[in-house]
């Protein structure tokens, strides 16, 4: 589905079909005036959030400072009830304490959203219970549509409500559970199997306040400590210049960072403005409007739905959307916007985009590894990577593929030297739910534990370096890192024939400022060393692996350049490395 | 309060300063570099690191069933599906 698609169903009128499409309207009639409606709607919608930012810019600082606290005693409590569970409940407090590292990372996103506006309604605590939602998904489906009622009610009724969201975009906030309640229901009518798993997490990132899952574990005082405090999470400062991406599907309703413009979902207040323009333009261009559907409150306000890639500007505006739709929601990890290109046709069987807070992901159910893990680091993401508390966090399964074609850990179980090697490297994630995120199998290959250890973490710590962080006299420079396998050969080894074992591993960098680009490529060996890094071009890559992992970098002397940044010396993590003293010679041999 | 549970799960992982630490019920792997100042965080840090490793001899010893040596699963050739 392209932004365009997108923005027309932001702005209204059309009917979300269950394969992610959208119907247009055949009387040209209705069409006008649905588009009519739908361009007042959203200049409307631009002007209120407007309006409502200069009027409240002293609650925004209020509610900023007390999100920022509010989130490190959440942590707090998650690590303590997570150990707690560990310690004391047996069984169910095991599978509640692993619930816990999902429930966390949801939890944590509501607090990112410090500068977002998701609402939480009184009476939906009911809901926030991810092991409730396992066993009765078709109650819980019911009890969304009452918590959605109860949300438009109190949207109709926007001074009832709790301040902060509604005061900013009540309307937005009503449509928004409306568009929440429809892809929760098409989802589950579609496929209940992968709703549980989904939905859970589309539903917790609007609803879930934290840590609820302690409950299960029997001990009523320690859940309704934690869910006091992640209460709070839920009311929403009034920021809207950090805001919130919210997507018509089930894949992330409500996909909320705290990173500023350069990683936002954002609709800030100049990027709602642009973003919502540049939609009506292009529409308006294409000339297609779209009909209205049955389901008025299953579209979301244009300002929500945007999502706008900050400080380049809303050029890159894209939609959010669910995993096996294309990344929407993650275009911010790649060169202008363009996710890998798959060029060998038996690479693309089984291939599944799966969008992440930090990183994005073309998936292979036939090899069940990631293809390419793609990034997009800045100087600050890396910076605040290095300030994140990064304390326990869970390797897993990522239950939104399906089953037969997802890594467990049961696969990688008993095999001695070989590691569950991270794509998107855990120390580049800038937040612990970003983290959190990094340790799904689905962003794991496996990988010869002395290279994993070794040389490949020195590149990881090189890259990072190269951004800048931690060098105060250094400006900075946004890096896109594109990470990935190679199968050569004709026989490859595997985890019970189910994983395939890469017979290399690569990272891609493309430095846009210094005119840079370059891979790394190193053999997936135990006795491999730092001489035996290769340093290869995108092109050179492409004809390896049969991706081509830049594909908006046409310029050829980009792509047959061969450039990469110095690898660490030793490998630490965020902005502890030096660049200068690393190791250049290592490199230059190869290049 | 216990970094990992040593060899009781394949899913555990914190990291220690630089350090990575990864439970696995076959062996834990710990890498990076890990820096123990001359202060009360270093203090704080080192005791992390004297508990952890107690707790993986205190796992080790009490393991009845130790091994000489533990012997890896073998992985198993397949075809490349991609040629």
């Amino acid at each position: 589905m392209g932004w365009l698609g997108a923005v027309k169903g932001a702005v209204g009128g059309v009917e979300h079909l269950p394969e992610g499409g959208y119907r247009l309207a055949t009387d040209s009639r209705s069409r006008e005036q649905v588009w009519n409606s739908a361009v007042n709607d959203a200049k409307a919608a631009a002007n209120f959030a407007q309006t409502a930012v200069r009027t409240h810019d002293g609650a925004k600082q209020q509610f900023g400072s007390w999100i920022d606290s509010g989130e490190k005693s959440l942590e707090n409590k998650v690590d303590d009830g997570r150990a707690w569970l560990r310690q004391h409940g047996g069984v169910a407090g095991q599978t509640a304490s692993d619930w816990i590292g999902f429930g966390e990372g949801v939890g944590v996103s509501v607090y990112d959203a410090g500068k977002g506006l998701v609402q939480l309604a009184d009476g939906v605590q009911s809901l926030t219970n991810p092991i409730e939602w396992a066993a009765n998904p078709r109650a819980n489906v019911g009890r969304v549509k009452s918590a959605v009622n109860t949300v438009e009610t109190l949207g109709r009724i926007a001074g009832l409500a709790d301040p902060t969201s509604w005061i900013t975009d009540p309307q937005g906030n009503a449509r928004l559970a409306g568009a929440l309640w429809h892809s929760t229901a098409t989802s589950f009518e579609n496929d209940p199997a992968k709703f549980t798993g989904n939905v859970v997490g589309t539903v917790g990132t609007l609803f879930i306040p934290g840590a609820d899952a302690a409950g299960v574990a029997g001990d009523a005082a320690r859940a309704t400590e934690l869910a006091t405090d992640a209460s709070k999470a839920a009311a929403i400062t009034g920021d809207v210049g950090k805001a919130t991406t919210i997507t018509q599907d089930a894949g992330k309703a409500a996909a909320i960072t705290q990173q500023g413009a350069s990683r936002a979902a954002a609709i800030t207040q100049d990027a709602s403005q642009v973003g919502v323009e540049r939609g009506l333009e292009e529409a308006g261009k294409s000339g297609q409007a779209v009909a209205k559907s049955g389901e008025t409150a299953a579209t979301a306000e244009p300002a929500v739905a945007l999502r706008v890639r900050g400080s380049s500007g809303a050029k890159n505006a894209v939609p959010a959307g669910a995993i096996d739709k294309a990344f929407a929601g993650a275009l911010d990890e790649f060169p202008g916007g363009i996710p890998p290109k798959i060029l060998n046709p038996k690479l693309a069987e089984k291939v599944h985009d799966i969008s992440n807070a930090d990183y994005a992901v073309t998936y292979s159910g036939v090899s069940r590894t990631p293809l390419v893990s793609s990034e997009h680091l800045t100087k600050e993401s890396i910076e605040q990577a290095a300030n994140t508390g990064r304390r326990t966090n869970d390797f897993r399964a990522d239950l939104r593929l399906p089953a037969d074609q997802r890594a467990e850990l049961s696969d990688y179980k008993g095999f001695i030297h070989v590691d569950r090697g991270h794509m998107a490297p855990h120390g580049d994630m800038s937040t612990r739910k970003a983290g959190s995120e990094s340790f799904l199998l689905s962003n794991m290959v496996p990988q010869a534990a002395n290279q994993n250890e070794g040389v490949w973490e020195r590149i990881e710590s090189g890259v990072r370096a190269a951004t800048g962080a931690g060098n105060p006299s250094d400006a900075g420079r946004d890096i896109y890192v594109a990470s990935g396998p190679a199968f050569i050969g004709n026989d490859l080894q595997s985890l019970n024939g189910r994983v395939l074992i890469p017979t290399d591993t690569w990272k891609a960098v493309y430095i846009p400022e210094e005119n840079k680009m370059g891979v790394y490529w190193v053999p997936n060996k135990n006795t491999v060393t730092a001489d035996d890094i290769e340093t290869i071009s995108v092109n050179e890559l492409q004809r390896r692996i049969g991706i081509d992992v830049f594909p908006s970098v046409t310029d050829p002397a980009l792509r047959d350049q061969a450039e990469v940044p110095p690898i660490a010396e030793h490998g630490r993590f965020g902005g502890r490395v030096n660049q200068h003293d690393a190791g250049v010679d290592d490199l230059t041999k190869h290049s | 309060m216990s970094l990992i549970h040593p060899y009781q799960n394949e899913a555990e992982a914190v990291s220690l300063d630089g350090l990575e630490i990864e439970n696995r019920t076959t062996h834990i792997s710990l890498y990076g570099t890990i820096m123990l100042t001359r202060d009360k965080a270093g203090l704080a840090t080192a005791r992390q690191l004297r508990d952890l490793l107690n707790d993986i001899v205190g796992a080790l010893e009490s393991d009845g069933a130790l091994p000489e040596k533990i012997a890896s699963k073998e992985t198993v050739t397949v075809k490349n599906p991609f040629v």
